[in-house]
């Protein structure tokens, strides 16, 4: 016979072997998906709290439930009248004191497990068909099984969160008119936008080697019929990390002749050190 | 929140009476949009008017994007309206996507409806070729739509409302259209709009245990004749009933048929 115990180590095995290659979102709909197994419960599902008004099911199974909307506020209070610890109904309450009485329609019994990543926290509910007794082991199976969601919630929900952020940034780095490139001084990490992989003929946008980046530089500059004074600004300008310069011309000749001003500030974050090059055409 | 003030509701009609007829508004438009069809039914039924959060008179301090980004927050709404005026034996009349608020209302709240009348409603607007429904509209016609929308939402919504309300002969009607269109927020607007026309509730239709009633009007731009059909064919306990008039808005542009086709159904 199994244990509870071998069951939440089983949780924590399996989410620990999650294929890191697929989507992130599909992580914790897997995890919910695999506690309704272990539990053998018939419906298992997340009530995210978006906002005040809005609480959302995510991840549901059976599915059709999921983006069903419920009101926050009946929800929170029962949360806070229980100091927002797991609630056990081995019976379910009367309809009156059901807050969740349209998602869990004939069942007999329901775990509201709190799971808090502020800002959005949320809710996982499972429910049985048949009265279950939640014994002791049982609960130490799903305060494992909670703490385990948390870390997932949160991994999904900073991961979610920086995509959308390098989105964004690309979306906008892109659609300025200059060129851009950007070379940490890590030495393993620069990034062009499209203008700038265009005129420094990289394969494209996006991440490429510093490496990469001060060989195309170099080549551009030995474009210029200006080369002297390059060289002197230059020497000036990497005589200190602290140094900036900005409208440096740089005179092409080919292929077309042009002029390109051209500015180099430095960057220092506390996340971040580096050289920020701007070519305006 | 209050309730009342949140969905500006307002009861008529016989207060005492045993059977209650909800009538809940489409896109762009308002609770008065029943206006011409109201007083038939005052005399024999309790009358309870709304409107939805976004539109209308209802408090925008409740619109919320996470909320009203798909069709579930109007129908949590709906329920809610029900339940707390504690409303029962319900006919729902639903114009537009409406009508699809008062499907899901039915099904993921058994038994808080008895019958629906789906007035110029859509299971899903864009057409499907793999399965060979018929929307209306393709994905272009979409994208061009709220490229519109975004672009210049004033002018879009004179031409949005010509588009749907036709009844040329009649061009108030129209107009009364476009100024409650341009009523709402543009950010509302396009984000309602963006739920509705991107709306897919076909397999929805099935699990309606409601006696329901379809209304279509003679030719309408947002809900072809197909997707009556299509209603009729996928919701079991449904029969399909036409009106002759033009447009999208039969209640605003014929009403006495309307109410002829309510009045078969109660």
């Amino acid at each position: 016979m199994i244990t509870w115990e071998r069951k939440a180590l089983n949780f924590i095995n399996q989410t620990s072997r999650w294929d890191k290659d697929k989507h992130i979102s599909s992580f914790l709909a897997f995890s919910i998906s695999l506690v309704k197994n272990l539990t053998e419960a018939d419906i298992a599902l997340q009530l995210e709290f978006e906002d005040e008004n809005t609480a959302k099911v995510k991840n549901a199974s059976p599915v059709y439930l999921d983006d069903i909307v419920m009101n926050p506020e009946p929800i929170k209070n029962i949360l806070y009248t229980q100091g927002f610890q797991t609630i056990c109904w081995r019976e379910m309450p009367p309809p009156s004191e059901n807050v969740f009485k349209e998602l869990l329609q004939a069942f007999s019994s329901a775990i509201i497990i709190p799971v808090d990543t502020t800002p959005n926290n949320s809710i996982i509910i499972l429910g049985w068909s048949k009265p279950q007794t939640f014994e002791s082991d049982f609960l130490e199976c799903i305060e494992t099984v909670r703490l385990r969601l948390k870390e997932i919630l949160l991994q999904s929900q900073q991961l979610l969160y920086f995509q959308r952020v390098a989105v964004r940034f690309a979306a906008i780095l892109h659609s300025i008119p200059h060129a851009l490139v950007f070379i940490n001084n890590d030495g393993f990490s620069g990034w062009v936008n499209q203008e700038a992989a265009t005129l420094l003929n990289l394969s494209g946008p996006g991440e490429q080697l510093p490496a990469v980046l001060s060989d195309a530089m170099t080549q551009l500059r030995n474009k210029a019929i200006n080369t002297e004074e390059i060289y002197t600004e230059a020497m000036h300008l990497f005589s200190s990390p602290e140094n900036a310069i900005s409208n440096w011309i740089w005179k092409l000749e080919t292929p077309i002749s042009k002029t390109v001003k051209v500015s180099c500030i430095p960057v220092t974050t506390q996340q971040v050190s580096g050289r920020l090059w701007i070519f305006e055409q | 929140m209050d309730i009342t003030r949140k969905n500006n509701i307002h009861v008529c009609g016989n207060t005492d009476a045993f059977q209650t007829i909800v009538f809940s508004h489409g896109f762009g438009i308002d609770q008065t949009s029943f206006s011409a069809v109201v007083p038939s039914f005052e005399k024999d039924y309790k009358i309870v008017l709304f409107d939805n959060v976004g539109g209308g008179k209802a408090d925008i301090t409740a619109f919320s994007p996470k909320r009203y980004e798909g069709l579930s927050g109007y129908v949590t709404d709906l329920a809610d309206i029900i339940q707390q005026l504690s409303l029962e034996h319900i006919t729902y009349v639903g114009h537009s996507v409406s009508g699809i608020v008062g499907v899901k209302a039915s099904i993921q709240y058994p038994g808080l409806i008895d019958k629906l009348i789906l007035l110029g409603s859509s299971p899903r607007y864009l057409n499907d070729p793999e399965s060979g429904y018929i929307g209306g509209f393709d994905k272009h016609a979409l994208n061009d739509l709220f490229a519109a929308m975004e672009n210049n939402y004033h002018a879009w919504a004179i031409g949005f409302s010509k588009l749907t309300m036709r009844n040329e002969d009649r061009p108030e009607l129209a107009a009364a259209f476009a100024a409650t269109l341009e009523a709402i927020r543009p950010d509302i607007a396009i984000l309602v709009a963006k739920a509705i026309f991107y709306l897919d509730c076909r397999q929805d239709l099935e699990k309606v245990t409601i006696p329901t009633l379809v209304v279509q009007t003679a030719e309408d731009i947002a809900v072809p004749p197909d997707v009556s059909e299509y209603l009729e064919a996928h919701i079991p306990n449904s029969r399909r009933t036409k009106v002759q008039t033009h447009g999208h808005f039969p209640h605003i542009s014929a009403p006495r048929e309307v109410v002829a086709a309510i009045a078969s159904f109660l």
